[in-house]
């Protein structure tokens, strides 16, 4: 520190300061992407991104790499372990695995999409209005909300499916039915605590309409619990649709699920455990990736931990 | 750094650097501070959001955000090395000989128990007493702390007290085991001007009666003025000026501390207008290569801008780090003064 | 100065907060703003100010009086036209500076939104030379634009705050509690530049503060409330110098000096308690339990908010009308 030369020359008044008072050194970054680097630092996300990738890749193309398709019987060639000409074996009518599961995959990651965007649509909207328009409205709104709690999700479910023909339609229908109360009332709450927040206040002061004040305030500040919710309602439906497919009251063959695939594994499980265990890896797969990367997505966008 | 001195200071920082890890940069929060507390001392450390001050005494007291590390520098408790004390350790200390009060008093208190039995909590962790004992002593703190009635209290719950009554009852749980260093990280902040001096009047009644020395952090010199024997001003994490109260107040050399007394408004001024000091407060994820507050100062020099300034010595206990107390400076501003 | 910019009658807002438990956050309020002065409203936290200026300005719906803006009632119900025109007129800026900007918003969009509502025509390049115009005038730079609110300080948050307020020129602020988040150097920047502001839009402010030495330096006068109703209002030299209600004396002597050789020596009217809750509140002077003057009139009759001296109101019955 004391090995350089002070000079007199350096003892002059300088206003070379008044140019840096303002100064702000850090890179201009909007909250997503922050969220972006931070989602990008936690390791296990990251993992589990790459892992739904790959599995998406393979739900969309997997059918492909293979001369088989998920409905041809072949009698000759029932029960194969896995082998070179049949990746994943073949089960009790000879059909290729391989063609199946990844056929079953993209089923069930279709119904589950499917479902999860019907609760984000119904849930959004149906929260936004219960706590926008507030009162009486809102009052009735909640007890119509705790009416659907109170009824068992699987009740409504197996009496849809009994008046309602078995297939993709009906799961879908029977899922999202109710499924939309959770994220309705988490955007509702958080709606209610911007609409009080102060640069809402501010936003109506100055003019804005409730129109501009939804889109340009509130919806973006709810974004992220929006994201984060979808990222668990994913694969709790395709939970629920493997349970139901299991049970007999899902999909039916010769289509295809993961619940589908696990329930006629697991006739066989003693003799044949392979047609059990691999769309048993892959449930298990989506459903535990999908987890860590919505907690990822939760503690990247938490404005808490911002800095 | 200064050496071992023939007599040994109850809590002494030497050269402190803390760094925080944001998910891309450091903050340098704190850039190499040092200070010395002596028993019955009250050391007011002063600055504003971001000068690090806080940070300082969270370092201290091992309470660093997961982000934050000590990267430099030590710290030496009675005699001891607390510098890499293992949290186990420091909760030997914390509480029994170095206590704590925060700025909320409702963040510190346990919302779902009474008044009384949190005092007996932390006597149950530090000291062997009969139950008889402790409750007699817990009623004993109340009333020190002035809280009337304190068989009353005693069954209550912290959000049946206003928030002055609670920072009372967080002084009584932080001087429960009569530590030796109180640490006060802005007391009165929370609280309304006419319960900051109910709460500063309770505490230099206090430090009289039980020989405490007191690390009061703050950002308001009015409290300083009131309260402190010994200050330190901090500025973008380090100490600019520190000095008795008197110097600090009547000698003033620093001028970021000139223009932090001169922006206080006073009752008594009939001018209409504050000096301010204009500019933003620099960022410490790349703090200015010479002096930090250089920027923002009315009277920088080029020196001011190139290399951080070092401390003078202005008396025993006096002394500040800017470049106007260099030897070069004073003849420039001589030879002006001559011109004219 | 004399001509009357707002004026707020019998004011009262309450609030329900549970079986027959009524929180009198205003409790009959009567003051005048006149056009280009400061009033600035004090009180500890609790006492309803923040309440009462956000009643002013339409936030709230008063539980009866009146709010009149150059003569006109705007409390209650109003058409669209009247209160777009409003909204132009009377602006507000915030306490937190954290709070009261979008966090998903750029600063040109923040600042804008006032020009935006407004249905302003502006194209692209005019909308962002309006923005720099008002981040220079309040001393931040055209860099800054772009930027999210989170890489700002307080200080230049609570700027951003002002330029947004101040973009559909506004007549009349309400700034509540603006600087008390704010460190002390910055607490004068934010107040020197309301009070330049002033001078060159010749704007009215309602100055909300809990810290009365700040006050003093953007008054002309200052209102003291305690537990919903004002106790005092007179000029801010006069309230220093002469203040009469017994509540204001303490609130002065309680400010801690920068000054330790005056600290040592000053006595304080130091008081006793802490502010009783504002539910349901006994009749009487609302001070009382912790006046140190009080008498039995106090505890049972309410005193008057009378005219002691010309431009010197308060409320408490050791000051009778000659």
């Amino acid at each position: 520190m004391q090995n350089k030369e002070l000079t007199k020359d350096l003892f002059v008044p300088s206003e070379a300061g008044v140019v840096e008072r303002e100064k702000i050194s850090r890179p201009t970054r909007s909250g997503f992407q922050d969220g972006w680097i931070r989602l990008k630092q936690n390791k296990g996300s990251v993992v589990a991104l790459v892992i739904l990738l790959i599995l998406v890749a393979l739900a969309l193309l997997g059918p492909v790499f293979s001369q088989y398709n998920y409905y041809t019987t072949d009698y000759s060639a029932i029960f194969q372990a896995p082998n070179a000409q049949h990746w994943f074996g073949t089960d009790k009518f000879g059909r290729d695995e391989w063609a199946r599961v990844w056929y079953g995959t993209r089923i069930s990651l279709l119904i589950a999409v499917v479902a999860a965007s019907l609760d984000l649509l119904v849930g959004v909207t149906y929260g936004s209005i219960s706590s926008l328009l507030g009162g009486r409205v809102d009052a009735v709104m909640q007890r119509v909300i705790e009416v659907l709690i109170g009824i068992p999700n699987l009740i409504i479910v197996i009496l849809l499916m009994m008046v309602m023909p078995a297939g993709i339609g009906t799961l879908i229908i029977a899922m999202s039915i109710s499924g939309w109360v959770n994220m309705a009332r988490l955007v509702r709450a958080e709606i209610l605590k911007l609409k009080n927040q102060e640069f809402v206040l501010a936003a109506r002061l100055l003019g804005t309409s409730n129109r501009q004040i939804i889109l340009k305030h509130l919806i973006p500040n709810t974004m992220g619990v929006i994201v984060i919710n979808t990222m668990f309602t994913i694969p709790s439906a395709i939970f629920t649709e493997a349970f139901l497919s299991f049970i007999g009251i899902g999909l039916q063959e010769p289509k295809a699920s993961l619940g589908v695939l696990i329930n006629s594994g697991f006739q066989v499980i003693n003799s044949h455990a392979y047609l059990l265990f691999i769309p048993a890896v892959v449930i298990i797969l989506i459903m535990v990736c999908f987890s860590i990367l919505g907690d990822g997505l939760r503690d990247a966008f938490d404005p808490q931990m911002r800095i | 750094m200064q050496k071992w001195g023939p007599k040994m200071s109850l809590l002494e920082v030497r050269n402190l650097y803390i760094n925080l890890q944001t998910h891309d940069n450091v903050v340098q929060a704190v850039r190499g501070v040092s200070f010395s507390l002596e028993p019955k001392d009250t050391l007011a450390i002063v600055g504003e959001s971001g000068s690090g001050k806080s940070m300082t005494v969270k370092g201290v007291m091992k309470l660093l955000p997961k982000s934050g590390r000590i990267d430099a520098g030590q710290v030496i408790f009675d005699g001891r090395d607390i510098t890499n004390y293992s949290d186990r350790q420091m909760r030997g200390l914390n509480g029994s000989e170095i206590s704590m009060i925060f700025q909320d008093p409702m963040t510190s208190l346990n919302p779902t128990m009474t008044i009384g039995k949190q005092i007996m909590e932390v006597l149950r962790e530090h000291e062997k007493m009969s139950a008889h004992a402790m409750k007699e002593r817990a009623m004993e703190l109340l009333g020190l702390v002035g809280i009337s009635s304190p068989e009353k209290r005693f069954d209550q719950y912290p959000h049946q007290l206003s928030g002055g009554m609670r920072q009372r009852v967080v002084i009584a749980i932080a001087l429960a085991c009569n530590p030796k260093v109180l640490v006060a990280d802005e007391p009165t902040t929370a609280l309304d001007v006419t319960i900051q001096a109910q709460i500063l009047d309770l505490m230099k009644s206090l430090q009289s009666k039980i020989n405490t020395s007191i690390i009061l952090i703050t950002h308001n010199l009015g409290v300083v003025a009131n309260i402190a024997n010994k200050v330190a001003v901090m500025y973008g994490g380090q100490i600019v000026e520190s000095g008795t109260v008197d110097e600090i107040f009547y000698q003033t050399q620093h001028p970021y501390t000139l223009g932090l007394i001169a922006s206080i408004p006073k009752i008594h001024d009939d001018s209409g207008t504050l000096k301010t000091i204009p500019g933003t407060p620099p960022d410490l994820i790349d703090p200015p290569k010479g002096c930090p507050f250089a920027p923002r100062c009315d009277r920088a020099m080029k020196v001011c801008h190139l290399y951080p300034p070092t401390y003078t010595q202005i008396s025993d206990t006096h002394c500040s780090a800017c470049w106007l107390q260099h030897p070069y400076a004073q003849q420039a501003a001589g030879e002006e003064g001559h011109h004219e | 100065m004399s001509e009357v910019l707002l004026e707020i009658k019998n004011l009262k807002k309450y609030f329900e907060v549970g079986k027959n438990q009524t929180l009198k956050a205003v409790d009959d309020v009567s003051f005048q703003i006149y056009k280009g002065e400061t009033l600035g409203l004090v009180g500890e936290s609790g006492c309803g100010k923040s309440t009462l200026g956000r009643t002013i300005m339409r936030l709230y719906h008063p539980t009866s009086g009146e709010v009149l803006y150059n003569g006109k009632t705007i409390s209650g119900h109003l058409s669209r036209g009247e209160e777009k025109e409003c909204c132009r007129k009377m602006q507000m800026i915030f306490q937190d500076p954290y709070m009261s900007l979008d966090p998903r918003m750029k600063v040109v969009d923040i600042v804008a939104e006032g020009l935006d509502s407004q249905n302003t025509a502006l194209s692209r390049s005019e909308r962002e030379e309006q923005v720099v115009k008002l981040l220079e005038m309040v001393g931040l730079q055209k860099e800054h634009v772009g930027r999210f609110p989170h890489e700002f300080s307080g200080g230049q948050r609570q700027r951003i705050g002002i330029a947004r307020a101040l973009a559909i020129n506004p007549e009349f602020i309400v700034a509540d509690e603006p600087i008390s988040a704010l460190d002390v150097s910055i607490q004068a920047q934010v107040v020197n530049l309301l009070k330049k502001l002033q001078d060159e839009f010749s704007l009215t402010y309602l100055f909300i503060a809990h810290d009365i030495s700040m006050v003093k330096y953007i008054s002309n006068r200052i209102g003291v409330m305690y537990l919903g109703s004002l106790v005092e209002l007179t000029s801010s030299q006069t309230m220093f110098d002469n203040p009469l209600h017994p509540y204001t004396q303490a609130l002065l002597s309680a400010i801690p000096l920068p000054d330790p050789k005056a600290e040592k020596k000053r006595s304080r009217v130091v008081l006793e308690g802490t502010v009783p809750s504002p539910v349901n509140i006994p009749d009487g002077c609302k001070f009382c339990s912790r006046c140190r003057y009080a008498t039995d009139e106090c505890r049972k009759t309410t005193p008057n908010f009378h005219e002691v001296e010309e431009g010197h109101w308060v409320a408490c019955h050791r000051y009778k009308k000659p």
